[in-house]
């Protein structure tokens, strides 16, 4: 006797209402759907694409013709900080870091963050950046030289140097509230290095000690390359 | 002299850390409780390397930076030596820096449950993810704290049950039961 063919490969659960499919490896519910990560399939025909998970968290289309291009790693967090980290200090201070990266050479990297100023002196509040141990632009005056409290935010996109014959570049802007942002060159103060980045810091510093700048909502993202 | 603590000032009032920042409240309680001298002069900066003066033609050296560990800090063998390479301290008052340390330290999660740290929460310390950071508090004073400054300035920054000092806490037991 002849069984159509889904008849042991598809089934729904009448209680909970998933559907699996495929001896059960994998599943529609109401608010997910998962299935079993494994090696590439096999080319789908002409006008279908497979989706399938190789790895981890990678989602990965496949066309008829084998191209493959990755859906969920585009655009990668890196890593953040979320509290808050404040300083009175007049010389630079690493003040906000987002560390335990592993960001190889070569990888486009965007890392911002919120900053804040208090009042207390007609003084600036200025921010830089470094990654590991090298600070590529020292800290700069993102507000005017008041006594008022100011809002602003900062920013770096640049790339992981892979060669020692490209290590400059990169954009590094700042600015705060009714101000015009500035940007400037990321590898201002030193170069990029030419090595995995493990940490990415602003570096802060007030013209005066009576007036705190604040800096948070620190967040690091990594762009595929391929 | 650089006095690091753990976490940041677990008492200052929601008002005043949107006015001030915990570094801005920190140098206020300092002042007003006569606790020390902070240096503010803009050609000084503690690095890991050392105390630099910075001027419009360089910096140069003035000495190695000397450091006192807060009790919760020196529980988990936590030093100088354990920061990375060009760490900037500045100077007068920093609060609640995130610091990635060179190394992991095995004590940090049970350390992490005593003071002030942002993701004391349910986390798995065992990911390097969260294993290698630590989060400090740190001023910069122009001469060495007495005793008595020193704790006061403790007591502010960790908190009214932070960890004290092995001998105050041989000399005076009723301090040491906070």
């Amino acid at each position: 006797m002849k069984y159509p063919p889904f008849i042991g490969k598809f089934r729904t659960c009448l209680r909970c209402g998933a559907t699996k499919i495929g001896r059960g490896t994998s599943t529609i519910t109401d608010n997910y759907w998962e299935h079993t990560v494994a090696a590439a399939p096999a080319n789908p025909s002409a006008g279908l694409v497979r989706v399938y998970t190789p790895s981890g968290r990678a989602v990965t289309v496949r066309d008829s013709a084998g191209a493959t291009s990755d859906l969920a790693t585009g655009l990668t967090r890196a890593g953040g900080n979320t509290t808050e980290a404040t300083t009175t200090s007049t010389t630079s201070v690493s003040l906000i870091a987002t560390s335990s990266l592993s960001i190889t050479t070569g990888i486009p990297v965007h890392a911002m963050c919120m900053l804040r100023k208090t009042t207390g002196a007609a003084a600036t509040a200025s921010v830089g950046f470094m990654v590991n141990a090298v600070e590529l632009t020292a800290p700069v005056a993102w507000t005017n030289a008041d006594n008022a409290a100011y809002v602003g935010s900062s920013s770096a996109l640049f790339q992981s140097a892979a060669n020692v014959d490209y290590t400059g570049g990169g954009i590094f802007e700042r600015g705060g509230q009714g101000q015009t942002a500035t940007i400037t060159e990321l590898a201002n103060a030193n170069l990029i290095p030419v090595a995995t980045l493990t940490s990415v810091t602003f570096r802060a510093l007030v013209g005066s000690a009576s007036i705190t700048m604040g800096a948070d909502e620190m967040q690091v993202y990594t762009y595929a390359v391929a | 002299m650089l006095y690091v603590f753990a976490g940041f000032p677990p008492n200052v009032s929601a008002e005043m850390q949107r006015l001030k920042g915990h570094a801005g409240a920190t140098r206020g309680f300092v002042i007003q409780h006569e606790i020390g001298l902070l240096a503010e002069d803009k050609s000084i900066q503690a690095r890991k390397e050392g105390v630099f003066v910075i001027g419009a033609q360089g910096e140069e050296q003035l000495g190695s930076l000397q450091v006192v560990m807060s009790p919760a800090l020196e529980s988990i063998e936590f030093t100088l030596a354990d920061f990375q390479e060009n760490m900037a301290f500045g100077n007068a008052v920093t609060c609640n820096a995130k610091v990635a340390m060179i190394s992991q330290k095995p004590a940090l999660d049970r350390y992490r449950t005593l003071v002030n740290d942002p993701i004391k929460g349910p986390r798995d310390f065992r990911d390097p993810k969260y294993a290698r950071n630590i989060w400090l508090s740190w001023c910069l004073f122009q001469h060495k704290l007495p005793e008595f400054a020193y704790l006061k300035l403790l007591r502010w920054m960790e908190g009214d049950n932070a960890m004290l000092p092995k001998e105050v806490m041989i000399e005076c037991p009723v301090l040491s039961e906070g």
